[in-house]
């Protein structure tokens, strides 16, 4: 693991190899609340967005999605499937002149310090080989304890954990 | 774009541009005729001395005025003069000049010109005399006073020449000189912000000037990491003066240049009172704390909204899309996951 993390200001920063990967706040506090802290809730999720300096790479992530009504949700499930997720994506894509783009899921599971599962593993890689890019994404889990931050790109078998952070450091 | 080129952008605002230089020189050619036609002076040459000389204006910021100062060598000796001799004839012969009139001050005489009824410029007009006028490389003397009669009126020992080529010559020309010339001026901009012109309260120019000189270090297409360690450089010249009202007070005792003749004892910040060297120093603590924050901060449009809190509006905040990469359209259409 390679992971280091520090707070500036209100934001969090990770390093990943030569550029710094920031996550607004605003996003963290949201997804917090979706944590599965009490038995009942079920796992939630969306995509996360972002846009990359040109002069230094460094990557700002600064939108996200929450469930919407057409998704599916139980304990141990979440399915993205509700096309607002994409309608809300294409507004900001517009709208930036095509300089915010897709940085990868989030979701939540219902333990302390998040694992990724074979679930989760085989719809990151389905949708690296989807993109036909090469472009590297970045997925979350939000645990009950840490929210952890993985990195999948084509050059390595499995995700890359770059951040482990732990949510009373933070919100 | 980048920080690196926000930084340069606000720097073609902020210095001194080639119109308003050009004005200024033509105002002081004005002076300088009326002087040498009155017929009641002896003989001068004239030469651009503080910023104007060094290369390091700034554009005042709102409500201050454009200033120039000038040198006059009289070829005289000091011997034959009273320090306010010729200072007393400049400004009779000027005080006519514009609304204003001139103006004796310690070191000078000046001369206030208005545009659209303010104050919009001055010209500091500096006298010096020869200790030997055959010889003109013989020791010069400024007159110093504003009477007579003062006991602080005297011919005080200067060498203002030397004191721009010290400047000019403290850093080689090219990319370092220029970016030499760039942080003074970002500093310069970030003082007349945050002290007050009135009094002594803010730092004397000529001693953020000459610390730049002997510190300052290019640090090659990053004048954000140039200006942090030359503020750094400033804090650590700070030294505790005393203790007074529950608190540390310190300053920077900071001395004209050995190689050049000036009187011996002179501090170029000797008008500040402790407290105001301490508010100098808590001023500069906390810029070098703002400049820290940008240097970690990772979004370039986020640095540029702090620095231009620091500076003010000439430094620009760049629109996040025109600062950021193309990216694709990709997104995948669902995603399924699941804890088990």
């Amino acid at each position: 693991m390679s992971s280091a993390n520090y707070a500036v200001s209100t934001q969090m920063v990770i390093d990943d190899e030569t550029k710094k990967i920031k996550i607004d706040k605003q996003v963290l506090d949201r997804i917090h609340i979706f944590c599965q802290i009490e038995k009942g809730m079920p796992e939630a999720g969306g995509i996360l967005a972002g846009r990359q300096n040109i002069s230094n790479s460094n990557l700002i992530i600064e939108h996200h999605t929450e469930p919407m009504y057409g998704d599916y949700q139980t304990r141990y499930r979440f399915t993205r499937k509700d096309l607002g997720h994409l309608s809300f994506f294409q507004e900001l894509y517009n709208n930036s002149n095509g300089t915010i783009g897709y940085v990868g899921e989030w979701h939540t599971h219902p333990e302390d310090i998040p694992q990724y599962s074979m679930i989760d593993l085989r719809n990151w890689r389905k949708i690296y080989t989807k993109a036909e890019t090469n472009q590297v994404q970045y997925h979350l889990i939000a645990g009950r304890k840490a929210v952890v931050i993985w990195k999948y790109s084509g050059k390595h078998l499995c995700p890359v954990k770059i951040a482990c952070i732990y949510w009373e450091d933070f919100v | 774009m980048s920080v690196q080129s926000e930084f340069i952008g606000f720097h073609e605002r902020i210095k001194l541009d080639y119109d308003v230089r050009s004005e200024l020189a033509s105002k002081r050619d004005i002076l300088i005729d009326k002087l040498r036609r009155s017929g009641k002076l002896p003989g001068f040459t004239e030469f651009n001395q503080g910023s104007y000389g060094m290369y390091l204006g700034v554009e005042p910021i709102d409500g201050k005025e454009y200033d120039i100062d000038v040198g006059l060598r009289f070829n005289v000796n000091k011997a034959d003069y009273d320090p306010m001799d010729l200072k007393d004839t400049i400004c009779e012969v000027l005080k006519n000049h514009t609304e204003y009139g001139a103006k004796i001050k310690k070191p000078c005489v000046t001369v206030t010109y208005k545009k659209d009824g303010e104050p919009s410029y001055h010209v500091d007009l500096v006298v010096y005399v020869y200790e030997d006028k055959q010889d003109s490389s013989s020791q010069l003397f400024l007159a110093r006073g504003i009477n007579a009669e003062s006991e602080e009126t005297c011919w005080e020992k200067s060498d203002p020449l030397g004191l721009i080529d010290y400047i000019n010559d403290a850093v080689t020309q090219g990319d370092e000189r220029d970016q030499f010339r760039r942080v003074v001026r970002y500093l310069k901009r970030w003082k007349n912000r945050r002290f007050s012109s009135t009094g002594h309260s803010e730092p004397a120019s000529i001693g953020i000037t000459l610390i730049a000189a002997d510190y300052f270090k290019s640090v090659s297409n990053d004048d954000l990491a140039a200006l942090k360690n030359l503020v750094d450089d400033m804090l650590a010249l700070f030294v505790i003066k005393t203790y007074e009202d529950g608190r540390w007070l310190y300053r920077i005792t900071y001395p004209m240049p050995a190689s050049l003749d000036f009187e011996s004892g002179t501090d170029a910040f000797n008008k500040m009172t402790d407290i105001q060297m301490t508010d100098f120093k808590d001023k500069l603590d906390k810029l070098s704390r703002d400049l820290a924050d940008v240097q970690k901060e990772p979004d370039e449009v986020e640095q540029c909204k702090k620095l231009n809190k620091i500076f003010g509006d000439d430094f620009h905040v760049p629109e996040a899309k025109n600062v950021s990469k193309k990216q694709s359209t990709y997104i995948p259409s669902s995603s399924a996951s699941g804890a088990l």
